[in-house]
């Protein structure tokens, strides 16, 4: 489909995430606050921010977290996967996960 | 006393006399070799002992690694002079000094405080142990510090954070004229326990400017509290809660320049995580496990305890906010 990443042979690549050790977050009234244990740096992550984290460490897949977050919002699965994407983005950046690309099976 | 031998063969010192003093505060056991001013005199009920050991200065430099220290904190007065430093060494610890105050040497694994005290009333050199030392000695030990004080009101934890110079100390003065009970005084040391967070008894000394003690006397009161010296402010000794007890509510204490009509009291329904992670005592202490209870701390604590702003106008007295913190403290759930 357009706009899917694709391995070789036209296969859709797989995208996992996983947060180093070091990385830490608490969730708060209305923030999630991450924690860089190595650096002493905190971030604060909106309540979606912080939803979408929880999710990622339950389901490193970032498409099958997609798809949780879609059916818990009630918003279309691919819009979801988008702003997702745009969020390990941003995390990654800030070296708070580390994002993984496979081409898929 | 007989000497030890060991396995090896190698003869230990003297076994050490037992300490003379025990008592407890932040969260820690003490033992001590002199009674350590306010801190009560009978064991705690935690499991961090603390053991208090006076040495002399020379001992105390000869503790102390002469290369690898880092200046952590630096105080200084008007003048230039340093009036506290703390300098931290990877395998020596925290070493604490200030002139008038003495030395202290923290070890990582702050199970004991070396000490070079100078020639001064134990309650004097003590305000820097009670202030300073043991506040980051708790925070080595897995508790959190935060700079506020507290009382116990109807069973209720009660934190009142701010910087130095919000009216801490004047609020808690009044507040415990209306019957509360002194639990902390400038730090509070917490501890995350089941869904609650426990806030320990600290210092019991509170340091009242004197026009704050004119005021009592105005108002027909007795300063609360067993006098232990006069000076430029007023030291009293007060009764301290004897145990840890469940924090209820958080209020932040604000100062402001204008005038307003309405309640004083604001609660935050979602306060910022800044507010609460800004109002710990000891930013020093930065090894990850210390960050990572600090962080568990005040996400239980955001969950458990309501936090309010309390904003201080520039005419409102410490006696008139006490009234009015005093009669919305009644109004929060009684504890179970």
């Amino acid at each position: 489909m357009d706009g899917e990443p694709r391995g070789d042979e036209g296969s859709v690549s797989r995208t996992t995430v996983r947060i180093p050790d070091h990385i830490v977050y608490r969730m708060f009234a209305a923030q999630a606050v991450v924690l860089n244990l190595h650096t002493g740096k905190y971030h604060g992550l909106n309540p979606s921010g912080g939803r979408m984290l929880e999710v990622l460490q339950e389901v490193a897949d970032v498409e099958q977290a997609a798809a949780l977050l879609a059916t818990e919002y009630g918003r279309p699965a691919a819009e979801i996967e988008r702003d997702l994407r745009e969020f390990c983005q941003d995390l990654a950046t800030r070296k708070l996960i580390e994002i993984d690309e496979r081409p898929g099976d | 006393m007989s000497a030890l031998a060991t396995e090896e063969g190698a003869t230990l010192g003297s076994v050490p006399p037992a300490p003379r003093w025990r008592g407890s505060a932040f969260g820690l056991d003490l033992s001590s070799d002199v009674p350590l001013v306010g801190l009560g005199s009978s064991p705690g009920t935690s499991t961090r002992p603390v053991a208090l050991r006076l040495c002399e200065p020379s001992s105390l430099r000869a503790a102390w690694p002469r290369r690898g220290a880092g200046r952590m904190r630096e105080v200084r007065r008007p003048n230039g002079d340093v009036a506290m430093a703390v300098d931290r060494h990877p395998e020596g610890g925290y070493r604490i000094a200030a002139r008038g105050f003495g030395r202290f040497i923290v070890p990582p694994a702050a199970d004991e405080v070396l000490c070079a005290p100078p020639r001064t009333p134990p309650w004097s050199w003590q305000r820097l142990l009670v202030g300073q030392v043991l506040p980051l000695t708790a925070a080595l030990r897995g508790l959190e510090v935060l700079h506020a004080a507290a009382v116990v009101s109807g069973g209720r934890g009660i934190a009142l954070a701010g910087d130095s110079g919000a009216g801490k100390t004047s609020l808690v003065l009044q507040l415990v004229l209306r019957g509360a009970k002194l639990l902390s005084d400038d730090v509070l040391a917490l501890e995350a326990r089941g869904a609650d967070v426990l806030g320990h008894p600290g210092g019991a000394i509170l340091s009242v400017r004197q026009d704050e003690i004119d005021r009592v006397r105005a108002a027909g009161h007795a300063p609360p509290g067993v006098l232990v010296a006069r000076g430029v402010k007023t030291y009293l000794e007060q009764e301290r809660a004897g145990h840890a007890v469940p924090v209820a509510a958080v209020y932040l204490l604000e100062r402001t320049e204008v005038r307003s009509r309405s309640s004083p009291v604001e609660e935050l329904s979602e306060p910022d995580p800044r507010r609460l992670l800004g109002a710990t005592f000891s930013t020093m202490v930065r090894e990850p496990s210390r960050l990572l209870a600090q962080l568990d701390v005040h996400a239980r604590l955001a969950r458990s305890a309501r936090v309010f702003r309390l904003t201080i106008g520039p005419s409102t007295g410490a006696a008139a906010l006490a009234q009015i913190l005093d009669e919305h403290v009644a109004t929060l759930p009684e504890p179970a």
